[in-house]
């Protein structure tokens, strides 16, 4: 059997390639220039003791608009030095690496092309393995056709870390590249990476973009992929510069004896990669990012994919915030794994910027006093532009409303990873499926139908009681948050032609990572 | 086989055919919505009608202590002598600006992106309740709009195409005539030209080709605008001793924005709307003003959508006069009025058109542009004929009204005294004399009509006021008659 021709992962990328290592540093620096007192000049009048309405509000408002500017500002500070790698020097002396590929339950035709692409890598003497915990026969004969060695688990712990670490015994080389099973690598995915290992013996691992090839399809791949293209942009090469790249799991190469060094990958973590990221760099390992698209795979294809996907990083990154705080880690480094952690608490900014409007129509309580709405526009707009503007050119103009949309709707999933955080309830690994459901799947987006139908019904009664400006603006703001919602919601709604995946994980094979 | 190759060339010929067609059908549209005047004769162009009665070497010295470049009135000095002095006469240099607008909005939006581009930008343009208004006013900004949009269109034809002696042509008439239109021009030819100055720098090859063009260009703007230097100067010289032109009030007035002794950012979003969808009542402008959370949402639509040079330069063009414009409000608050921006407009439609044309799905984009046009049309509806809409002064109406009951020996006041250009050109028979000379009492028997209007300016409801008071003394209330924005009060 060959790789189907039509296979998104085996299409010409090079112009998207080159747009996600597009520099963009310059730009963004000088935005900063703009922002920080546009940003000073909002919050110098918003935190103004005259400006307290009720206190409630006022206090959520501000807790979401500092969560917000925290954010901002250490988006701005990653992005506006970059690092942009596209390559390396290739080793003098041929070197050994083992290329591992965890599977568990997923198709065939979505594993073969990785496992054909990854036997023809250059630039080493490449020894690839399927590590195989779906306990499949066709898995095992994929493995013989490419002569890549197959190997299984008999006792099956610690989801995919277990099965990497599980590998890392059977084989020996002192280079290890993984990859996703659904991640195709590029030939020259060994060249462009190998030499910063060789170069530095304290570098632990050299990370490359997670890309998206079935974003060409649109609709939600599409949107996750922008999601993507924003971090795998300029945020990873700002993090190259500050020396704080982690690793996202896949399409990246290690050094084994740092793996060793600190254990082999964490098994009682949803994001193995995050953790075991602060691990090597507590112990003084260093990374490096590679900005160049070196191998494709496939996004989620439908919302309870993505769902199940941002839950699982959510989750991991949000329990692995106290290793964060306490690890022994430069001021920078910790600095940005917390920043990195935190994304996954920006729901709870959405779900303040939505209640308020609510709040406002049905009570008229309102967070803001001494300030007329003209006031809050001539202190807001000018900073909330900037901000956009940053993020547009920071991201080469690849970060969309769909991404931004399917952010906001995915608002609850952020509330109930930290909820559960929290209160440190054991997670589930969910590997995320590699194919579309067809079909509409409310219940993956049902607390955005829910957040969309209160606000709705609270923009109707404050219509039909009054339309004084002020009425009219709060229903303006549930308008946006409606908009919003709606349009990240919406690949959910729609009757998709998705091929059901036969994988066990599309059908709840849920594995105890705790 | 002879059959397909015949029926390949004969496509475009057919597609040039229909649009033809379509902009045909909507140029007779436009025009006909352009000759539906609804409103009276405002100040300004009352003072315009009167000035371009005079012999031509008169208008130009009475210019010298106007504000505005002479483009607009030497038309209609002309038409005043081919057509007279009627209402739709003196407009109709106007009406065929605003007319030629649906044609180059048409071509602009296809040449700078595509013929769906252009056939919707002139849809758009067709109904669009600024660019009607504008076009119904004896005043220079239809023209100032036409001449505004061809100086873009060409100019990126030269960026794009760089030797094109006839577009470098047209670039420099159209930029002189814009400045010959409206001083405030100068704006927009400021962005223009740093346009080619960043184009120049980016250029790697063919610099020259672009340098020469642009000598050339200005060569030709420069002789252009030589003869204007004299009226230039006289003018500025006396807005320097006078203050010429700023002691009439803005024609109009929203009660959130317009008559705030400062500016503020409603005030920006107002004119903006105004741009856009035209002029309402204050009410219904407060009520949109409010509704900017929807602005935000649009900033988020536009997020991941590309962006060209040649979009960046039509927006540039039309945000960059206004945001200035804004600035300079901020201290000369009278300044800052859509009038002096109103170039913005035909740009701001042809961005509109690209924004609202760009799904590629042919349901949504029919959607979103029929959606469009039902709200420029619901905003034209409302701008044209809502009595509420304080752009409305019926001065027709109240001095018609006069006219009709005043008899030989009555005597007719009026306040403010500006509006005596108004009340000539619809009463010249009344000898009306504003109160401000003094109100002096009829014989008996014989009657007195007051007609006051901006009674929002405190001066004038005192004078008005006043004289009421004083009549009422001397004389009994005969009737008091209300026209939008205008009233008039009768006494025997």
């Amino acid at each position: 059997m060959n790789p189907s021709t039509d296979d998104p992962r085996l299409l010409d990328i090079s112009s998207e390639s080159q747009r996600l290592a597009r520099p963009t540093g310059t730009r963004v620096w000088l935005l900063l220039i703009v922002n920080a007192p546009l940003s000073l000049w909002y919050f110098s009048w918003l935190l103004a003791p005259q400006r307290i309405g009720n206190r409630a509000l006022y206090g959520m408002l501000i807790v979401a608009e500092l969560f917000n500017l925290i954010q901002a500002a250490g988006f701005w500070w990653t992005c506006a030095d970059e690092r942009s790698r596209r390559g390396a020097v290739r080793p003098a002396q041929m070197v050994d690496v083992d290329v591992l590929v965890p599977v568990y339950g997923e198709p065939v035709d979505v594993v073969e092309p990785t496992i054909a692409a990854a036997v023809r890598m250059r630039g080493a003497r490449v020894r690839v393995a399927l590590l195989d915990d779906g306990d499949s026969p066709q898995m095992e004969a994929l493995a013989a056709r490419y002569r890549a060695t197959y190997i299984r688990r008999v006792t099956r712990t610690g989801a995919k870390a277990g099965n990497l670490n599980h590998a890392l015994r059977l084989t020996s080389a002192p280079a290890v590249a993984v990859f996703d099973c659904d991640h195709v690598p590029d030939p020259a995915f060994l060249e462009a990476t190998l030499g910063y290992l060789v170069a530095d013996s304290r570098m632990a691992f050299v990370q490359t973009p997670q890309y998206y090839a079935n974003a060409n399809k649109g609709g939600l791949p599409a949107a996750a992929w922008a999601q993507q293209a924003l971090f795998f942009g300029a945020i990873a090469r700002g993090k190259d510069r500050l020396g704080a790249m982690f690793c996202c799991g896949t399409n990246v190469l290690f050094r084994r004896s740092a793996l060793e060094h600190v254990g082999g990958f964490p098994e009682n973590s949803l994001t193995e990669d995050f953790e075991l990221s602060i691990r090597l760099h507590a112990l003084g390992w260093r990374s490096r990012y590679v900005s160049e698209v070196l191998a494709r795979g496939l996004g989620p294809e439908d919302m309870a994919a993505y769902v199940s996907q941002q839950h699982r990083w959510a989750r991991g990154c949000l329990s692995a915030l106290p290793a964060a705080l306490r690890a022994r880690l430069p001021w920078r480094l910790r600095a940005q794994y917390v920043l990195s952690a935190m994304f996954f608490l920006s729901g709870w900014s959405v779900l303040i910027y939505m209640l308020l409007p609510v709040v406002r129509i049905l009570t008229g309580a309102q967070p803001l006093a001494s300030a007329s709405a003209d006031q809050f526009l001539l202190h807001f707009a000018p900073y909330f532009t900037a901000s956009l503007l940053t993020v547009v050119l920071a991201g080469a103009g690849m970060y969309t409303f769909a991404a931004f949309a399917l952010t906001a709707a995915s608002f609850w999933l952020h509330i109930h990873a930290s909820l559960r955080a929290l209160l440190r309830r054991p997670g589930r690994f969910v590997v995320t499926p590699k194919r579309g459901r067809a079909g509409r799947q409310i219940g993956a987006v049902l607390p955005a139908l829910i957040a969309i139908g209160v606000l709705g019904a609270s923009a109707c009664v404050g219509l039909l009681r009054d339309r004084s400006p002020a009425t009219l603006n709060n229903v303006a703001f549930a308008a946006l948050h409606m908009c919003v919602l709606l349009s990240g919601a919406g690949p959910a709604l729609r009757r998709s032609g998705g091929v059901a995946d036969q994988a066990g994980a599309d059908q709840g094979h849920g594995r105890s990572a705790a | 086989m002879d059959g397909e190759v015949s029926t390949v060339p004969a496509k475009p010929r057919t597609t040039a055919r229909s649009d033809l067609t379509a902009v045909l059908v909507l140029v007779v549209i436009g025009f006909g919505l352009r000759l539906l005047v609804t409103r009276s004769i405002w100040l300004d162009e009352a003072i315009s009608i009167e000035q371009a009665q005079l012999p031509f070497n008169e208008m130009i010295a009475r210019l010298a202590q106007d504000v505005h470049p002479p483009l607009h009135h030497a038309a209609l000095w002309v038409t005043v002598r081919l057509l007279g002095t009627g209402e739709l006469a003196v407009r109709m240099p106007s009406i065929v600006a605003g007319t030629l607008l649906i044609p180059a909005l048409y071509g602009a939006g296809r040449d700078l992106y595509n013929r769906r581009v252009g056939l919707v930008a002139a849809t758009f343009g067709t109904v669009a309740p600024i660019a009607i208004w504008y076009a119904q006013e004896a005043r220079m900004y239809a023209m100032f709009m036409l001449f505004s949009l061809i100086a873009v269109w060409a100019q990126v034809r030269v960026l794009r195409a760089g030797r094109r002696p006839g577009a470098w042509a047209v670039y420099g008439i159209a930029t002189a005539a814009m400045i010959w239109t409206q001083y405030f021009a100068i704006l927009q030819v400021a962005v223009q030209q740093a346009a080619f100055v960043i184009s120049f720098w980016q250029r790697r090859g063919n610099r020259w080709r672009l340098g020469l063009g642009w000598a050339a260009s200005m060569v030709v703007i420069v002789l252009l605008l030589v003869p204007l230097r004299p009226v230039f100067e006289s003018q500025l010289q006396s807005y320097i001793d006078h203050s010429a032109g700023l002691n009439l009030p803005a024609q109009a007035g929203l009660g959130a924005t317009q008559h705030q002794s400062q500016l503020s950012v409603y005030a920006f979003i107002a004119n903006v709307i105004w741009g856009l969808w035209g002029y309402h009542a204050d009410t219904t402008m407060a009520q949109i003003v409010a509704m900017w959370p929807l602005g935000m949402l649009l900033l988020l639509v536009l997020l991941g959508r590309g962006y060209s040079a040649m979009s960046m330069l039509l927006l540039s063009v039309a945000a960059v006069p206004a945001l200035a414009l804004f600035g300079v409000g901020l201290v000369q608050r009278n300044l800052f009025e859509l009038r002096y921006f109103v170039g913005a407009v035909p740009v701001g439609l042809l961005l509109m058109a690209r924004l609202a044309s760009s799904t590629e799905n042919r349901g949504p984009r029919r959607l979103i542009v029929a959606l469009v046009v039902v709200t420029l049309a619901v905003g034209l509806a409302d701008q044209q004929l809502n009595g509420a809409n304080p752009r409305l002064y019926d001065f027709r109406g109240a001095l018609a009204l006069v006219a009709a009951r005043a008899r030989p020996g009555d005597v007719v006041v009026y306040e403010p005294e500006f509006i005596g250009p108004v009340v000539d050109y619809y009463a010249a028979d009344l000898d009306a004399t504003p109160l401000s000379a003094g109100l002096s009492l009829p014989q008996y028997g014989h009657r007195v009509f007051v007609v006051g209007s901006f009674l929002d300016e405190p001066n004038s409801a005192a004078e008005i006021g006043n004289a009421l008071h004083q009549l009422s003394e001397h004389g009994r209330p005969a009737g008091e008659f209300r026209r939008p924005n205008v009233e008039v009060w009768e006494f025997q």
